[in-house]
């Protein structure tokens, strides 16, 4: 089963997690948003709403994201995220640079 | 839950492979053990906590190596819970320093900050191949009672 789905709106990238972001899915999530990417986009949003947890692996993907979106001017967000995983970005000064926005 | 509120504790003890997958799958029983002993609101300060040193040891102790092993422990008590996470690796200098949030823009090194958010003691072996964290917990039901 899939961990996670990806749409596209015009240059805007939705990618809807089925899970967690840990260590086990950036592996597989990461090409596949490089090779949507790659066909165009400069706005990715990442909707938290089944996501228990992220570990260190998913905050540095999103950090990764983050920065090659940056240099064609694109944007992260992060929509429906709980609050126990917006504390934990807040706490590494990263919810402002990643837009979270909690349920 | 049970319906009086909780069980009074619980150990898993696992040996599982340095496979994502394993981890995945400890970390579910992890869960499930958390919130059948009655601290929900644990589940995701423990299982991060847990995740953060299974990552450790499977991706820099035991360098993604799928034939070696990880023995992890979670202990839920009355007032704390403690895992405990041995690789097979080298080991690293833990004297380094942790308690500080890396650059915004860095893509890696959040692991061992996080070991300091969310754990109120964390020990090392000498050698950095075992470690251990302690965090305190107040069960949901007599937090409402203390509120």
């Amino acid at each position: 089963m899939s961990e996670f789905e990806i749409r596209r709106d015009g240059d805007r990238l939705e990618v809807i997690l089925l899970g967690d972001l840990t260590a086990s899915v950036v592996p597989v999530l990461k090409p596949a948003l490089m090779s949507a990417l790659e066909e165009g986009g400069t706005e990715v949003e990442f909707d938290f709403d089944k996501t228990v947890v992220i570990d260190s692996t998913g905050i540095g993907f999103l950090i990764a994201a983050y920065n090659s979106l940056q240099k064609k001017t694109g944007t992260v967000r992060i929509v429906q995220a709980s609050n126990d995983i917006f504390r934990l970005l807040q706490s590494m000064r990263l919810e402002k640079r990643l837009s979270v926005a909690t349920r | 839950m049970s319906p009086s509120g909780a069980n009074r504790s619980g150990v898993l003890c696992r040996a599982i492979r340095s496979v994502a997958s394993e981890v995945d799958e400890l970390c579910r029983e992890a869960r499930n053990l958390i919130a059948s002993a009655g601290y929900p609101e644990e589940i995701f300060p423990v299982e991060l906590l847990l995740r953060e040193s299974l990552n450790n040891a499977m991706i820099h102790g035991n360098g993604n190596d799928g034939a070696k092993w990880i023995w992890a422990k979670v202990r839920v008590g009355a007032q704390c819970i403690l895992l405990s996470v041995l690789d097979e690796g080298l080991g690293f200098d833990c004297s380094m320093p942790r308690n500080r949030a890396p650059d915004v823009g860095a893509t890696c090194g959040r692991g061992l900050f996080i070991y300091t958010l969310y754990a109120n003691r964390v020990f090392f072996n000498g050698k950095g191949n075992h470690v251990c964290l302690w965090r305190s917990v107040i069960r949901e039901k007599e937090r409402s009672n203390r509120e």
